[in-house]
């Protein structure tokens, strides 16, 4: 028999699929690759399941064109069929963009970059300004964690940012720390800038655009 | 409507947003009736409901119709609906329910009824039938608390007795056909759909009562509305339709698996049972069909569990069939099969190992009483050492925890017969303890969960009363201290909530205006713990000027006319009367493999079915 193999699935998770957890995304995976008839390879035990590694988490309200994960397969299955077929059987807001043989651990992702749309309605101009003010410096928010609230400058985990004006909205373009240790969740920006203005946006929309390895290079 | 905003504000946002891989969408231009399934409670609730699965196909399969799914919004959700508001969308176009032509709700549990009200509230429809006009959508109702629909009678415009299937699909197209003629009104539209078989109009009929309270006459209105209602049935379960594809949640739901109904009805006539009465006559699939259905739902879901769902499965005359073509393949396909309505008496070491091969989990069996003499009362029909020997039979095979389901309050019942529960959860200890190959240091776990009697409209105690609450409370504590053995652990019903589904079980109309004002008092999500409020309900009672005893406690006359006289479900009254009258002589009845007991439920006629040996 061939060796099982890791296949990488590259995917796209937008609209409606943004209010969908990442244990929702799991299950949600797990039958569309039964429904798909991927030979997984499960694992051994009374309650055997499919291996399945996604990179990073999503947090509910941020789309994604650039996710990941890897699954494992018996050594017959070729990438080019499970991107046809998973594709086929999965909810309309979820699209298979690549699936190929790995050559890396999805743990070597460093960085994410995120665009962020919000609309403060006639405050938008002002909220662009004050938000290149506010990322250019340290930047102090809230976090909290199971310990309770603390305070914590993550300007250390903006690799870059950028804030403008533009159709009408306050744009970020934002390259954030995504590793196991430094994960940034965007909303930390958003919250930030919507603190500093005094008012909340009416409509926000968070894409995370791409992911990269720490030489700076983008993930595959 | 953009929810968008809210969506990111609430909990569990996947339940509102729709999408779901397997629903279905078409083109609104195209449909001529658009039906609203509404389920009155959260999406993972509704989510696991196999009649709306069904239905939804069936309604789904006529090319100019289209059925859509709404579920009762969680409380954070439907306080940024009002505050923005929004009025209650289905979930798969996001129209708001005004825009259909029908809005059905099944009425699964009579806990469900103050969500019906918050969600027609919700959707900014009149919720008294007689305030809705020409262009409000038409509200039915089924399920199977529509068998006495009496206190939620005002709210609805139709109710659907029995089984759905070909019903639904009649009254649409009635529907379509006075729509497309012009000739359609409300009241027009309701006097024919009253003639269709199965179709009960509350409004057509006049309810006089007796100065008691009791129900005096149902007198129809007009000479072609029928005097009595009598339940459809799909004859031929074969034949029926069973979907071959599911709308897939992405939130984990109650039942996420493929449920494949084997048979509807029951031979087994326990005596507390309205499903087991409801549901007559007895009508099996065959396992070639099954199999096949079982095959195209794994294939189309990816769910990696099949339910074989019924309500007591081990009665299937052809179970070893059955699962032997199924095993053939979901074991390599990683897909487990379980059984939840085993009874004791059936449970043999081979039928387990079919159950276990991939997956194991807990085992559940309910004696339902604590003696024979009482578990003769109910017609249960189980034998204390079938028990023991089906615990045996688990714990040989190496599992070590066993849960008992018993009922309290019953008629008949004696302190004697609480003694029994514990007595008998002690023989389950000892029984493991009498295995000699039991892994040393390990200790069973028998876990004992006790409901309180509700007395049911169609069954053979629909005239009895149920005890007063002080009295169940009591037991409830004479139970707990009847229980030494750490290895025993007790679990009990809120009696206070038994209490508000007896009265609303048998109810009759006098109960909508209590209706009415528990939804103004704001009451709603009663079969939720954290939101039931007893004190509440009493007090609106209170308000309303009835007596919840007068429901729930009262010995029903067995001369007086019940509330659901007008529904005729094939079971005749005759044979109920016969029946309790046995339980009360602790008597038993043979079940309907063994001998015919003349329930009257063949006069539906029916295929593969045990009535006349048809089988």
């Amino acid at each position: 028999m061939v060796q099982p193999k890791t296949l990488r699935v590259k995917f796209e998770k937008t609209g409606k699929l943004q209010y969908i957890s990442h244990l929702d995304l799991l299950r949600t995976m797990q039958t569309a690759l039964r429904r798909a008839k991927v030979k997984m390879i499960y694992s051994e035990g009374f309650n055997p399941h499919m291996k399945i590694t996604f990179a990073l988490p999503l947090s509910i309200g941020i789309e994604s064109v650039c996710e990941f994960m890897d699954i494992k397969t018996e050594g017959s299955v070729q990438p080019s069929y499970v991107k046809d077929n998973l594709g086929k059987n999965l909810p309309a807001d979820m699209k298979i963009v690549d699936v190929y043989e790995v050559e890396t651990k999805l743990t070597e992702v460093k960085y994410a970059e995120y665009m962020i749309y919000l609309d403060f309605k006639e405050q938008s101009e002002r909220a662009a300004e004050i938000g290149q003010r506010l990322f250019g410096d340290t930047l102090i928010v809230t976090k909290r964690t199971k310990k309770g609230e603390k305070e914590v400058d993550i300007s250390p985990m903006i690799k870059s940012v950028s804030c403008s004006f533009e159709y009408g909205m306050t744009m970020i373009k934002a390259v954030l720390c995504a590793d196991s240790e430094n994960y940034l969740n965007p909303f930390y920006l958003t919250g930030a800038l919507e603190n500093a203005l005094g008012s909340q946006a009416e409509h926000k929309k968070v894409v995370r655009t791409n992911t990269y390895f720490e030489n700076e290079k983008q993930f595959s | 409507m953009n929810i968008d905003n809210i969506l990111t504000k609430v909990t569990k946002p996947g339940r509102y947003i729709g999408g779901e891989y397997g629903q279905t969408l078409k083109d609104k231009s195209k449909i001529n009736a658009r039906f609203a399934f509404c389920f009155p409670d959260s999406y993972e609730i509704g989510m696991s409901n196999l009649g709306i699965r069904i239905l939804y196909g069936v309604l789904n399969n006529i090319e100019d119709v289209w059925c859509e799914r709404v579920y009762a919004p969680w409380e954070d959700m439907e306080e940024e609906m009002r505050k923005n508001n929004i009025p209650l969308w289905a979930v798969e176009s996001g129209d708001k329910l005004l825009d259909f032509d029908f809005v059905g709700f099944t009425l699964q549990y009579e806990l469900c009824y103050s969500n019906v009200l918050n969600m027609l509230e919700l959707a900014h429809i009149p919720l008294l039938s007689k305030d809705r006009d020409d262009s409000m959508p038409i509200i039915i109702g089924g399920g199977p608390c529509s068998y006495n629909a009496e206190p939620i009678a005002d709210f609805f415009d139709v109710f659907s007795i029995g089984e759905g299937e070909e019903a639904l699909v009649e009254i649409v197209t009635l529907y379509k056909d006075m729509k497309a003629s012009g000739k359609y009104s409300r009241e027009k539209f309701l006097r024919e759909a009253a003639k269709l078989e199965g179709f009960y109009v509350p409004s057509f009929y006049d309810v006089e009562y007796n100065e008691d309270g009791t129900v005096k006459a149902y007198t129809p209105k007009y000479e072609d509305v029928p005097t009595k209602v009598r339940k459809r049935i799909i004859k031929d379960m074969d034949k029926a339709y069973f979907p071959d594809k599911l709308v897939m949640p992405y939130i984990e739901t109650v039942h996420d698996r493929i449920m494949l109904e084997v048979y509807r009805g029951c031979i087994r006539g326990c005596r507390f049972c309205q499903a087991g009465m409801l549901y007559r006559p007895i009508r099996e699939k065959s396992p070639e069909v099954l199999n096949k259905q079982a095959k195209c739902l794994f294939e189309n879901t990816g769910y990696d569990e099949i339910a074989l769902s019924s309500l007591s499965i081990s009665d299937y005359s052809k179970i070893d069939e059955l699962t032997d073509s199924l095993l053939e393949w979901t074991d390599e396909n990683m897909v487990s099969l379980s059984l939840p309505s085993l009874r004791a008496d059936s449970f043999t070491k081979e039928l387990m190992d079919k159950i276990s091969t991939v997956r194991t989990g807990g085992l559940t069996f309910a004696p339902e009483a604590g003696t024979q003499r009482l578990r003769d009362a109910i017609n249960k029909n189980l034998y204390e050492e079938d028990l023991l020997k089906a615990c045996d039979t688990a714990f040989r095979a190496g599992k070590t925890q066993v849960k008992l389901y018993f009922m309290m309050g019953l008629p008949t019942e004696e302190y004697e017969d609480l003694d029994g529960i514990n007595a008998l959860a002690k023989r389950v200890v000892d029984t493991y303890y009498a295995n000699p190959d039991r892994i040393k240091g390990k200790s069973p776990k028998v876990t004992i969960s006790a409901a309180c009697f509700i007395p049911k409209p169609f069954t053979a105690f629909q005239w009895e009363k149920q005890e007063d609450m002080e009295v169940l409370l009591e037991k409830q504590q004479y139970i707990l201290s009847t229980i030494t053995d750490r290895k025993v652990k007790f679990n009990y019903h809120d009696a206070k909530v038994s209490r508000l589904e007896a009265v609303f079980a048998r109810g009759d109309r006098k109960l909508c205006k209590v209706m009415l004002e528990a939804h103004k008092a704001g009451i709603k999500f009663d079969a939720w713990d954290e939101y039931f409020d007893y004190d509440k309900w009493m007090s609106v009672f209170e308000k309303c000027g009835i007596d919840p005893a007068f429901y729930a406690n009262r010995e029903f006359g067995k001369d007086e006319i019940l509330p659901w006289d007008i529904i005729d479900i094939g079971v005749t009254k005759e044979f109920l009367l016969r029946e309790n009258k046995k339980a009360h002589e602790s008597k038993t009845t043979p079940n309907c493999k063994e001998k015919c007991s003349a329930c009257g439920a063949d006069c539906l006629g029916g295929e593969k079915t045990w009535c006349n040996r048809k089988l």
